[in-house]
């Protein structure tokens, strides 16, 4: 009941109080390896901290942990390091001696530097078994940084993570697995890019030519095929452009203000709607879905810089997410061509669509762009 | 690690990422030196902290024989757990995780130990699996009052107020009236009974006094928040100041009372306020406050200390981003919006925070960064959803304004 008691007010003072823990209390260690051809150097950073709780650095209980005393303990931390950390090539255990203990500062911290070197059987199939600490405390995190010949790896091994393999890139198809899906998700939720497109493809049907517009009699394939090639352009060009934005914008190397951004991209919406009535821009339609395509590639790179925040930018989340909006886009392009190319075949009802589609988008993205740019 | 290595990372596949080499490339400060062997051997490596010796201490006191057992984990669970609040350690926060998880599938946790496990996972912002313990523990026990409040909490700052709901009705049955009328008051001033919410208060603090003196500070703390919303600041600092007497190592509190002490420009007294508190309780939020008190003071005088804690607070950053953690959305949204003043970058971790975090200084801190970002779309979201939920709050309103002068 005593306990009982004291655990509630506890309880009760941390519930509200939602402190983050102290930074500079954070358990982190560093192992970085090195493996050319069969000879294997490194060192590992292990905060005098987690030693003294595994092993006891601090042999007179005084609250100090001077040098004499880590190098009194030299050999249990050595042996320390030899029994939870294990580094495999090949499945055969790599023989690794430590040699001196030093000092390191790192990020105003100070951390005991164990430099270690050996061999390995082999230089592939390197696997590493990383148990330090996780024992006693499960914040702890290990970060691995491995160079192998021509290949380099980062890892940070958690309870649920303590080995790493170097046959092992599920991470990163994962990754590109779930931006693709990201990318997709994005053009499919996002109306804006959705109305550019779908005028982009209605501003090849000339309104004022309707004549020549009746195709009735020119087969479905041909229509098809000629339709589809205008398309494959226009989308080229549209991912072109943004796919340059996306990447610069998302690694922060071309910023512009969002209320900027999304009110062009309105505007190109209300401009490409506009177009699909009174081709206008026929003459420099490159040019204008090109330039339309970079502004909408800074909005695709700050829906991106969102999904990254919480992870970092790799390589693969940028490129997924570019294929993921492709696929998007591709998709709707597959259900719009051949209702298109069928509309084309009805001239009256392709006109009264093109005007419906032409006003609408029109009117939708003017209205967008007023509002974002003024409300 | 030298810079060439981080390069060397940019290029090849199965790197860790992008942005770790980036910032390590450009921040500052953050570098590293090379390793040193100490000429005296008598040469301070650290002096540990209060929690690492307390630990220790319980890690050679653990009967070997008997840690594996419920008999012997529990003991350690408690005493683990009272080390990370009372010391805000983070290896305290995880030796109670390791414990846990050594705790035998075939035995059932009891109740406190389920809320301890709760507690901590909400410590992490774990929001999801906390309640999944919390469902469990009100499976086994549904009349655990602690059990109820974490429930509510949770709810509250997730802005899961349908959840709030069925939480505070179930502290209603489970409490005594100064319980239920504490979580009921925030509940209404979060969904759009704010005035309702402090008639009731008032008039219970006037005529009940509470049983206990816990549920005494829980309803000061209430009514200084309720205060605030509603513009009183003068009431709000005299609540504050009643419940920091009874509980002054209260991190919300000091937060909550550092943030009115700064909105009414009293600079020297966020200061003085900072200096009474324990060096391992000052985390990145208060050194924002403190940068921004600085700032605000002398400017000219306070650089360098200025210079230093912007740098520890990107340091702090870079290891979370190092750790592959969770980032610390709220933290760094605030560094970016007043240090760094730069609206966009505190808008997307604002956003990011907003996601799981819904109380109303998450919300402010979106909305402000969304206005002077120039993000109509989020802004548009933000009034939407406090139309929705009906919030009301006297800062919340001059945003508004602003909004609207904006578009003139």
């Amino acid at each position: 009941m005593k306990y009982y008691l004291s655990l509630l007010y506890l309880l009760l003072t941390s519930l509200f109080g939602g402190l983050t823990a102290s930074a500079h209390e954070l358990s982190s260690s560093y192992l970085s390896l090195n493996l050319e051809e069969q000879q294997i150097s490194g060192y590992w950073l292990a905060q005098p901290e987690d030693l003294h709780l595994a092993i006891t650095l601090d042999q007179n209980n005084d609250g100090d942990v001077l040098w004499q005393e880590i190098t009194s303990r030299s050999e249990q931390i050595e042996r320390y390091f030899q029994t939870h950390i294990e580094v495999m090539a090949n499945e055969s255990r790599c023989d690794i001696e430590p040699e001196n203990l030093m000092l390191e500062n790192r990020s105003s911290k100070i951390y005991l530097y164990l430099p270690f070197s050996g061999t390995c059987t082999s230089q592939e199939d390197i696997s590493i078994h990383y148990r330090a600490f996780f024992e006693n405390d499960q914040s702890h995190r290990g970060i691995l940084q491995l160079t192998a010949g021509e290949i380099s790896a980062s890892t940070v091994f958690n309870p649920q993570r303590t080995d790493y393999n170097q046959s092992s890139t599920n991470s990163i198809w994962q990754n590109f697995y779930i931006f693709i899906i990201e990318g997709i998700w994005h053009i499919w939720i996002g109306l804006d890019h959705i109305l550019f497109l779908i005028a982009l493809l209605f501003s090849g049907y000339n309104l004022s030519n309707q004549r020549t517009n009746k195709q009735t009699n020119i087969p479905w394939s041909t229509t098809l095929k000629n339709r589809s090639l205008d398309i494959l352009k226009t989308v080229t060009a549209f991912t072109v452009a943004h796919s340059i934005t996306l990447i610069l914008g998302t690694l922060g190397l071309v910023t512009l203000p969002g209320i900027v951004v999304e009110s062009i991209i309105a505007l190109s919406v209300a401009i490409s709607g506009a177009n699909v009535i009174f081709h206008f821009l026929d003459r420099i339609r490159w040019w204008f879905i090109f330039g339309f395509g970079l502004i909408h590639g800074l909005g695709f790179a700050s829906v991106l810089g969102d999904l990254l925040t919480s992870q970092g930018v790799a390589f693969s989340s940028i490129l997924g997410f570019n294929v993921g909006v492709e696929i998007g886009q591709l998709c709707i392009v597959a259900v719009a061509l051949p209702l298109i190319v069928a509309l084309e075949r009805k001239p009256i009802l392709m006109t009264f669509t093109t005007w419906l589609v032409g006003t609408g988008v029109g009117v939708i993205g003017l209205y967008w762009a007023v509002t974002r740019a003024f409300f | 690690m030298d810079i060439c290595e981080h390069k060397r990372c940019l290029t090849v596949p199965g790197s860790l990422n992008l942005a770790l080499c980036l910032s390590l490339l450009f921040l500052p400060g953050i570098g590293t030196a090379e390793p040193f062997v100490p000429e005296d051997d008598n040469f301070q490596v650290v002096s540990l902290s209060s929690a690492v010796v307390a630990l220790h201490q319980q890690l050679q006191a653990s009967d070997v024989t008997n840690q594996a057992t419920t008999a012997g984990l529990y003991p350690n669970l408690i005493n683990s757990y009272r080390i990370a609040v009372r010391d805000n350690s983070a290896r305290a926060y995880g030796r109670v995780l390791s414990l846990l998880s050594q705790w035998p599938d075939s035995e059932e946790q009891p109740a406190e130990i389920r809320n301890i496990h709760a507690s901590v996972l909400q410590h992490y912002h774990n929001f999801e699996q906390a309640l999944d313990v919390i469902k469990k523990a009100i499976e086994d026990n549904a009349s655990n009052l602690s059990t109820q409040q974490i429930r509510f909490q949770i709810a509250m700052v997730s802005g899961d107020y349908s959840l709030a709901d069925f939480a505070c009705n179930d502290i209603s049955a489970e409490g005594n009236e100064a319980d239920a009328l504490n979580c009921r008051s925030q509940l209404q001033a979060a969904t759009g009974q704010l005035q309702a919410a402090n008639d009731n208060l008032q008039a219970y603090m006037r005529n009940n006094p509470p049983a206990t003196i816990g549920q005494l500070f829980e309803l000061l703390l209430t009514a200084g928040d309720l205060a605030v919303r509603q513009g009183n600041l003068q009431r709000a600092e005299m609540y504050f100041t009643d419940a920091l007497r009874i509980n002054p190592e209260h991190h919300y509190l000091r937060l909550q009372y550092m943030d009115l002490l700064l909105s009414q420009g009293r600079h020297n007294d966020v200061l003085r306020f900072i200096a009474t508190i324990p060096e391992q309780h000052i985390n990145d939020e208060i050194k924002i406050l403190q940068i921004r008190a600085l700032s605000a003071q002398r400017p000219s005088e306070n650089t360098n200390l200025i210079e230093t804690l912007s740098t520890e607070l990107k340091s702090n950053f870079q290891q979370s981003l190092e750790r592959e953690e969770r980032l610390p959305h709220k933290d760094m949204a605030l560094f970016y919006y007043y240090v760094e003043d730069d609206p966009e970058s505190a808008l997307r971790h604002a956003r990011q925070n907003w996601q799981t975090q819904k109380e109303i200084s998450d919300t402010l801190l979106v909305y402000r960064s969304a206005l002077d970002a120039g993000n109509t779309r989020t802004q548009e979201q933000i009034v939407s959803w406090l139309e929705e939920n009906g919030t009301t709050d006297v800062r919340l309103e001059a945003l508004s304004h602003k909004q609207r002068e904006g578009t003139r």
